[in-house]
């Protein structure tokens, strides 16, 4: 459909462009997201053992729909600087220039560019997610129960920090921080 | 040598086990001090990871020290007063109790920190208690006193050992070393 490069667009110009296509006449539903009962969490492993956390602040904007998939879209803003460990120094690191660089880069961007239904209540998100100043494209499995006009989505994908630069010079060895990292995404939205 | 002890001289076991930790709690024992003073770092993690899963093996090694040690009878202490005799009871007491709040307190506050132990990268130990940047606060203290406190004591029993060998001229440090005794 479009071609999206490392720098020269932006993921908000993706997502004006995706909410351009749903404007149409298969308007997908607009889902308020309630932040209480919503996380993304992560794992990562260090030491060769694993840890949990999560971005405790974020933005979700979701236009979906299960009958108009192509005009559903979800874009996710991640505040870094709300990222919780439950150790300190672990948090003030991977803000740092070496990890997420939150000076420089303060949000993360997960922004949707196909779904598709790979069985009832089960989807797959084909997504831009940028950290720092790197874009790729992710697939993310998830389920989706919607009663009545609430809905409970929850998908997992895991990544490679080294394919986002998320660790910088010594830290590119993945000896003892590994490179992947799960997240895991749980929404509670209503319509 | 025997394999056991007996109430005259040690075993093969309990010697080869009295040696091997000793090397393995001087070592975890310098790592720690050693990685405590790296700043933030890929050798510092390095360093943090060997700790851990050399600590645990002292916490398995212990726990095998003290089952082996009560299924056998142990040589007497050597010694012309009772209350050197008490003294040695007191101080082998300790350090028993410190091998084992050694590693206990460590991982205790690797819980704490939501750093989970890793024993040699070859499966992850269960957390003890949730993250909690107070409690770990606490165990680093205690954990970091309880260091100091092994490493005197530790260095009390060695002393102890060279005064019972050079000084009383008794069998005290020669019985635990390898190979066979005359006499106590």
């Amino acid at each position: 459909m479009f071609q999206i490069s490392r720098k020269s667009l932006s993921s908000l110009a993706v997502l004006t462009t995706l909410a351009g296509f749903s404007g149409g006449a298969l308007a997908a539903d607009p889902w308020v997201v309630d932040a209480n009962e919503s996380e993304i969490e992560f794992t990562g492993t260090q030491l060769g053992a694993e840890f949990e956390g999560e971005f405790e602040s974020f933005d979700a904007t979701i236009v979906f729909s299960p009958d108009d998939l192509a005009g559903s879209a979800v874009e996710v803003v991640i505040d870094i600087a709300s990222v919780n460990t439950q150790n300190a120094d672990r948090d003030s690191q991977i803000v740092s220039a070496d990890w997420f660089d939150a000076a420089q880069w303060p949000t993360a961007k997960f922004v949707t560019k196909s779904f598709r239904e790979i069985a009832p209540g089960k989807y797959e998100a084909v997504a831009d997610l940028t950290i720092r100043d790197v874009t790729r494209e992710v697939t993310m499995p998830f389920d989706l129960e919607i009663t009545g006009n609430e809905a409970e989505a929850e998908g997992k994908v895991t990544i490679k920090r080294t394919d986002f630069g998320v660790g910088q010079g010594q830290w590119i060895d993945t000896t003892q921080v590994g490179d992947a990292v799960t997240i895991k995404i749980e929404i509670e939205a209503t319509r | 040598m025997a394999m056991r002890s007996d109430k005259k001289a040690f075993g093969a076991v309990t010697k080869s086990i009295h040696w091997l930790m000793a090397a393995l709690v001087i070592t975890v024992f310098s790592i720690g001090w050693y990685m405590d003073f790296l700043p933030l770092g890929m050798e510092k993690l390095e360093w943090m990871s060997r700790h851990k899963s050399l600590g645990i093996t002292v916490l398995v090694l212990v726990v095998l020290r003290v089952v082996w040690r009560i299924s056998e009878p142990s040589p007497d202490a050597l010694g012309a007063l009772k209350i050197e005799k008490w003294a040695a009871k007191a101080g082998h007491l300790g350090l028993y109790l410190l091998m084992f709040a050694m590693p206990l307190t460590g991982w205790t506050m690797s819980s704490a920190a939501n750093f989970p132990v890793s024993v040699f990268g070859l499966f992850t130990l269960p957390d003890l208690v949730s993250p909690d940047a107070e409690l770990f606060e606490t165990l680093r203290t205690v954990h970091w006193g309880l260091s100091w406190t092994i490493g005197g004591l530790v260095g009390v029993h060695a002393l102890a050992a060279f005064k019972h060998h050079f000084r009383d001229g008794d069998a005290t440090l020669r019985r635990m070393l390898p190979g066979k005794i005359k006499e106590n």
